[in-house]
C-alpha cells in the first residue's frame, strides 16, 4: 500500500542470488498444484454421493476444472470477486442453519486448545500447518489488494485504508475458524460413534459417511453437508489457482523481464498448473498429495518468515511495522525453521551424518588439488592419462560415497552423485559419465538393495554428463547458487524421473516415503561437497572457467587461420 | 485464429470431456442379459425363530423393488426379488445359495445371521456370484473373497462399542459377566468385546456360552447372581434375550446390563415389561428419517416403529440395483460396480471399502418408558466428560 507494490514485487530486491526469492515461491506454488489435485479429488467425492448413481470422480474433478478455467480465463478480477462471494454465502448460509441444528461441545473443545504433540504426530501437525500457512495463502491478499487499490499508493492511502484492510483480515480469519471449528465438532462426533481407535488407518470416505450420519438428524443435512464440502474444496482451488497465478506472472514480469503482456503469462500459467494438476489426479490420492506437500512446504514456510521480515526492513518509518512485530515474527520464523528441521526426520537421521562423511571428501579434494594432475585438467590441457586419473580418483570417491552411505528400508542414502558431478564439472561431460560408470557399477551389485539399483546406477550416470553440460553452459562459472541448482536438478531427475521409471516400487506411499528420505539429505549433503570443493578451488587460487577461455583463446587463434585457409 | 483458439481453450476443454463422457457412456452400455426380468436372489428366515427379522426384509426388498419398478425398473426390465427361505439353518441356505447359481441367479442379499452369510459365502466364492449380506457382523465375513459384501459395519467395532457405553452409562460395574450366543455372531463380537477388557477399565471374570434356542437359562442366571458380577454383557438374539432377561427378574437379578443389536426390537418390552427399563443396548446406525420411507413402511408392516432390518434390506437393494445398472446383469460386473458405490440410503451412507463392508457408525439404544429410544450424542459426550472417563 506504501510502495504501490505487490510482495511478489517486491521479491526481486531481496538481497543473495538473483530473483531467489521469486524461485523459492514459484517452487512451491507449482508443487502446491499437487495438493490442489487432491482437493479437487476430495471435492469430487463429496460431489459423487449427491449425483445420483456410480460416477467416476476423475470426470467430476475434470469438469470442475474445467469450470475454473472458464471462470477464471479472463483475468477478470470482478469475476473472480462475485463468485468468491457467492461461494462465500451459500457457505454462510450452509452452516448458520447447521448452527442452529447441531450442537457443538466447548467443553469438548476446551482440552484441545492446550499446545499438545501427541507422539509420532508431529509431521501431520506440521502438514496441518504448512497447508495453512506455507501455501502462502495470505500473501496473495497482496495481489487481490493490489486489484482492489489500483494505482493509489504512498503513506497518506496506507493510512486512510489500513483500518479497513485489517478489518477485512479479521472477518476473514473469523470465518475460517468458524469453519474450521464446525469441521473439526464433526469430524469429532463421527469419530464417536464409529467406534474407530485412536491411530486406526481409515479412509475419507469412512470419515465422510460417519459425518453423514450424524449430520442426517437436520433436514437436508447431508446433502448441506456434501455441498458444503464441495464449495470450500473449488472454492480453494479457484481462488487458489487465480491467486498463484497472478503473482508467478508478476514474478516473472518484475524478476525476470518476461516482454509479452501479462494476460498471456497469466493464462499459460493457469495452463501449467492445469497440466499439474492433471498429474496429480492421475495419480489419484488425495490424502497422501495433500499431506505430503503441505508438509515438504512448511519448510518453506519457514524461510518465507524471514524474506517478509526483510522486506518490511525496506518500509521507512512511520508505517515500518514496530519491533513487537518482528520479534513476534523472527520467533516464530525460528521455532518454525527448527520444528521443520526435526519434522524431516531425514535431515537429522541422514543429513548430518552423511555431512560428517563429507570430511573424507574434503580431505581427498585437497590433496588432489595440490597436485599437477589437477592443475593440468582444470586449465583444459590434460592428457588422456590426467583424465583416466580423474575418472578413477572421482569413480573412487563415488563408490567412497555409496560404500559409507546408510541403509534404510531398501535404498541407501549416500552421496554417489558427488563424485560424477565434480568429475563433469572439472572435465566435461565424458569425463563426467566414465566416473560415473564406476560409481553406478559398484552401486548396481550391492545385494539387499535392488529395489532402486537400476534407478541409481542409470542416475548415477547421468549426474556426470548433466554437471558436464551445466559447466559448459556457465563456461565453468560455477558459483555456491550455481553448486546448489545443479545438485537439485541432478537429485531431482533422480528421484523424480529415475526412480518411478527404473525402480521396483509398488505403490505411491512407497515412493513418497522414498522422496521423503532421500530427497532433502542427499540435496544437502551433495551441496557440502560441492561447495566445499569450489572454496578448495579458490584458496589453491585456481579458477573453474580457466579451461572454458583456454578453449575460447583456441577457437579465437584457430578462426582467422581458418578464414585465412579459405581465402587461399 | 491461434488467438481465438487460445481465448476459448476453456471451452474447447469443457467440449472434449463432455464428448469423452457421451462416448464413454455410448462404448461401455452395460449388458442386462437376455430375460425379461431381472432377478435378485435373498435368502431369508420366514419362518422358525427369526422369522420376525425375516418379515422386515421382506417389507424393505419389496419396498424398494417396487421403487425400482415404478421408475422403469433397470434398463426397461422389471426386477424381481425370489425369495429363499431358510428358516434360520445355514446348512439350507448352502443349499438355496446353490440352487440360485443353478439358476443363474448372479447376485444374492443376505443372510442376515453371521452363520447363515459365512455359509452362503463358500458357495459364492466356489460359484463366482455376488453375496452381499444387509445383516450379517461377524467379523470373519471381512476380507472373506472378491464375491462377497455387507451394508453393515463389522462386530470389532460393537464390541468397542458395548465397552464404552459400559465405561460412560455404569462406572460403577468392574466385574463384567459376558453372556453370549455360541454361533458365528456371538462368538465375533464376544471376542471382539473381551478384547477391550483394558481400556474398558473393568475386568471379565466370566464369560457364558448358550445354544442358539436354548429356552431356560436358570443356571445362567443363578452362576451370575451367585458371583461378583457387577455388570453383563448380553450378546443374543431377540428371542433368547427375553428369556434370559424374564429369568433374570424372576431370580431378583439388580446389575447393570448392555446388550447387543441382536435384541433391539420392539417385541423386547412388550415380553419383559419394566423390567426392561433403562436397558442400554448398541445399535448399527439405524435412525431413518426419509418421511417417505417410515409412511410406507408403517402402512407394509401395521407398526409405528421402523426395525432396522428394513431399512438395511431396502438399501441394499437400492445397492444392488445401481450395481447391475452400472454395471451390468452379471457377477463381476456386479462387483466391479459395488467397489465404486457411494449411495446415501435411508439409514445412512453405503460405501464399501477393503474387505467389503462399510464403515463403521452406530447408535446407542436405550428403552424409556417401554420404548427403544436413541441416546443423544451430547448426552453420551457430556456424561463421558463429566464421568472422568479417560477419553476414547
Amino acid at each position: 500500500m506504501i510502495t504501490g507494490k505487490t510482495i511478489f514485487q517486491g521479491l526481486a530486491s531481496i538481497p543473495g542470488p538473483k530473483n531467489w526469492g521469486g524461485i523459492l515461491v514459484m517452487v512451491i506454488y507449482l508443487l502446491e498444484m499437487f495438493a490442489f489435485a487432491g482437493m479437487l479429488l476430495l471435492g469430487g467425492i463429496f460431489m459423487d454421493y449427491i449425483v445420483p448413481g456410480i460416477n467416476s470422480i476423475e470426470t467430476i474433478v475434470f469438469i470442475s476444472l474445467s469450470a475454473i478455467l472458464i471462470l477464471l480465463w479472463k483475468e477478470s478480477y470482478e469475476r473472480l470477486e462475485h463468485t468468491i462471494l457467492l461461494i462465500a454465502v451459500l457457505l454462510f448460509f450452509g452452516i448458520a442453519f447447521s448452527l442452529t441444528q447441531f450442537p457443538i461441545s466447548f467443553a469438548a473443545m476446551l482440552p484441545g486448545m492446550v499446545p499438545d504433540i501427541p507422539p509420532k504426530s508431529l509431521l501431520s501437525i506440521m502438514a496441518l500447518m504448512g497447508a495453512v500457512g506455507s501455501s502462502l495463502n495470505l500473501l496473495l491478499y497482496s495481489i487481490w489488494l493490489k486489484e482492489k487499490a489500483g494505482d493509489e499508493k504512498g503513506p497518506a492511502f496506507y493510512r486512510r485504508s489500513i483500518q479497513g484492510v485489517n478489518l477485512d483480515l479479521i472477518l476473514a480469519f473469523l470465518f475460517v475458524s468458524i469453519i474450521t471449528v464446525l469441521f473439526i465438532s464433526l469430524g469429532v462426533t463421527g469419530f464417536s460413534i464409529s467406534y474407530l481407535a485412536h491411530g486406526e488407518t481409515f479412509s475419507v470416505d469412512a470419515l465422510i459417511s460417519q459425518v453423514l450420519y450424524i449430520i442426517a438428524s437436520i433436514p437436508y443435512g447431508p446433502q448441506t453437508f456434501l455441498a458444503t464440502g464441495y464449495l470450500i474444496m473449488f472454492g480453494a482451488v479457484l481462488t487458489g489457482m487465480d491467486g498463484r497465478a497472478r503473482a508467478i506472472s508478476e514474478i516473472l514480469h518484475t524478476g525476470f523481464g518476461i516482454k509479452w503482456n501479462e494476460k498471456t503469462t497469466f493464462r499459460l500459467v493457469l495452463l501449467l498448473f492445469t497440466a499439474i494438476i492433471t498429474t496429480g489426479i492421475v495419480i489419484g490420492e488425495p490424502m497422501a498429495l495433500v499431506h505430503g506437500v503441505s508438509a515438504i512446504a512448511s519448510v518453506f514456510f519457514a524461510v518465507m518468515g524471514f524474506i517478509l521480515i526483510w522486506l518490511n526492513m525496506e518500509i521507512k518509518d512511520p508505517e515500518r511495522p514496530n519491533r513487537i512485530w518482528t520479534a513476534i515474527m523472527v520467533t516464530g520464523s525460528l521455532v518454525f525453521l527448527l520444528m521443520a528441521l526435526f519434522m524431516e526426520e531425514g535431515i537429522i537421521m541422514f543429513g548430518l551424518p552423511l555431512a560428517e562423511r563429507m570430511i573424507v571428501v574434503a580431505f581427498v579434494v585437497f590433496v588432489f588439488a595440490g597436485t599437477t594432475l589437477f592443475r593440468d585438467v582444470i586449465q583444459g590441457h590434460p592428457t588422456l592419462i590426467d583424465r583416466f586419473w580423474t575418472v578413477l580418483i572421482f569413480g573412487a570417491l563415488s563408490i567412497y560415497g555409496t560404500f559409507r552411505g546408510i541403509a534404510y528400508e531398501g535404498i541407501i542414502i549416500n552421496f554417489r552423485d558427488l563424485g560424477p558431478i565434480l568429475a563433469g564439472i572439472i572435465g566435461g561431460p565424458v569425463v563426467g559419465a566414465c566416473a560415473g560408470i564406476i560409481g553406478a557399477t559398484y552401486r548396481y551389485q550391492i545385494p539387499g538393495a535392488e529395489k532402486t539399483a537400476l534407478a541409481c546406477a542409470v542416475a548415477t550416470i547421468v549426474a556426470g554428463i548433466v554437471a558436464g553440460f551445466f559447466a559448459r553452459m556457465y563456461r565453468g562459472d560455477i558459483t555456491y547458487f550455481r553448486g546448489f541448482i545443479l545438485v537439485a536438478i541432478v537429485e531431482v531427475i533422480h528421484i523424480f524421473i529415475f526412480v518411478p521409471l527404473f525402480s521396483d516400487i509398488g505403490t505411491f506411499a512407497e515412493f513418497l516415503t522414498i522422496v521423503r528420505a532421500t530427497l532433502l539429505p542427499m540435496i544437502f549433503a551433495i551441496t557440502l561437497g560441492i561447495m566445499l570443493f569450489i572454496y578448495i578451488v579458490r584458496m589453491k587460487g585456481y579458477s573453474l572457467t580457466t579451461r572454458f577461455e583456454r578453449e575460447k583463446e583456441e577457437d579465437n587463434m584457430n578462426e582467422p587461420a581458418r578464414d585465412g585457409e579459405e581465402e587461399q | 485464429m491461434s488467438q481465438k483458439l487460445l481465448e476459448y481453450l476453456p471451452f474447447i476443454f469443457a467440449a472434449i470431456i463432455c464428448c469423452f463422457l457421451l462416448f464413454s457412456t455410448a462404448l461401455n452400455a452395460p449388458d442386462y442379459g437376455d430375460d425379461e426380468t431381472i432377478k435378485i436372489g435373498i435368502m431369508v428366515p420366514l419362518s422358525g425363530s427369526l422369522a420376525e427379522y425375516g418379515m422386515d426384509v421382506k417389507i424393505g426388498v419389496d419396498m424398494a423393488v417396487d421403487e425400482i419398478n415404478s421408475r422403469g425398473g433397470i434398463g426397461g426390465k422389471e426386477v424381481k426379488a425370489v425369495y429363499k427361505n431358510t428358516w434360520g439353518y445355514p446348512d439350507r441356505a448352502v443349499t438355496l445359495m446353490e440352487e440360485c447359481a443353478e439358476e443363474g441367479i448372479p447376485v444374492v442379499i443376505g443372510d442376515i445371521t453371521s452363520a447363515g452369510a459365512l455359509a452362503c459365502a463358500d458357495v459364492a466364492e466356489e460359484k463366482q456370484i455376488v453375496l452381499i449380506s444387509q445383516a450379517a457382523t461377524t467379523p470373519d465375513l471381512t476380507g472373506y473373497g472378491p464375491y462377497v459384501f455387507r451394508t453393515i459395519s463389522s462386530d470389532t467395532y460393537q464390541g468397542r462399542g458395548m465397552a464404552r457405553i459400559f465405561r460412560i452409562f455404569h462406572p460403577e460395574a468392574e466385574n463384567i459377566t459376558v453372556l453370549y450366543i455360541e454361533n458365528a455372531y456371538g462368538t465375533g463380537l464376544m471376542e471382539s468385546f473381551v478384547c477391550e477388557e483394558e481400556a474398558g477399565g473393568f475386568s471379565v471374570h466370566q464369560v457364558i456360552p448358550f445354544e442358539e434356542g436354548q429356552r431356560t437359562f436358570t443356571s445362567e442366571i443363578a452362576a451370575i447372581r451367585d458371583s461378583d458380577t457387577d455388570g453383563v454383557a448380553l450378546i443374543a438374539h431377540t428371542t433368547e434375550a427375553e428369556n434370559i432377561l424374564k429369568e433374570a427378574r424372576a431370580q431378583g437379578l439388580d446389575i447393570a446390563w448392555v446388550g447387543s443389536d441382536g435384541i433391539v426390537t420392539t417385541e423386547l418390552y412388550s415380553h419383559i415389561g419394566p423390567y426392561a427399563d433403562g436397558f442400554i443396548a448398541t445399535m448399527q446406525a439405524s435412525e431413518v428419517r426419509d418421511p417417505g420411507f417410515i409412511r410406507e413402511y408403517r402402512i407394509r408392516a401395521k407398526e409405528n416403529t421402523v426395525n432396522w432390518m428394513a431399512p438395511y434390506s431396502y438399501d441394499t437393494m437400492m445397492v444392488v440395483a445401481e450395481a447391475i445398472r452400472y454395471g451390468g446383469y452379471s457377477p463381476d460386473g456386479i462387483r466391479e460396480a459395488l467397489w465404486k458405490i457411494r449411495y446415501l440410503g435411508v439409514c445412512g451412507p453405503k460405501v464399501f471399502e477393503q474387505g467389503g463392508g462399510v464403515p463403521p457408525a452406530f447408535d446407542v439404544m436405550r428403552i424409556e418408558d417401554g420404548v427403544w429410544k436413541r441416546v443423544s450424542w451430547n448426552e453420551i459426550s457430556t456424561t463421558e466428560t463429566a464421568g472422568e472417563a479417560p477419553a476414547h
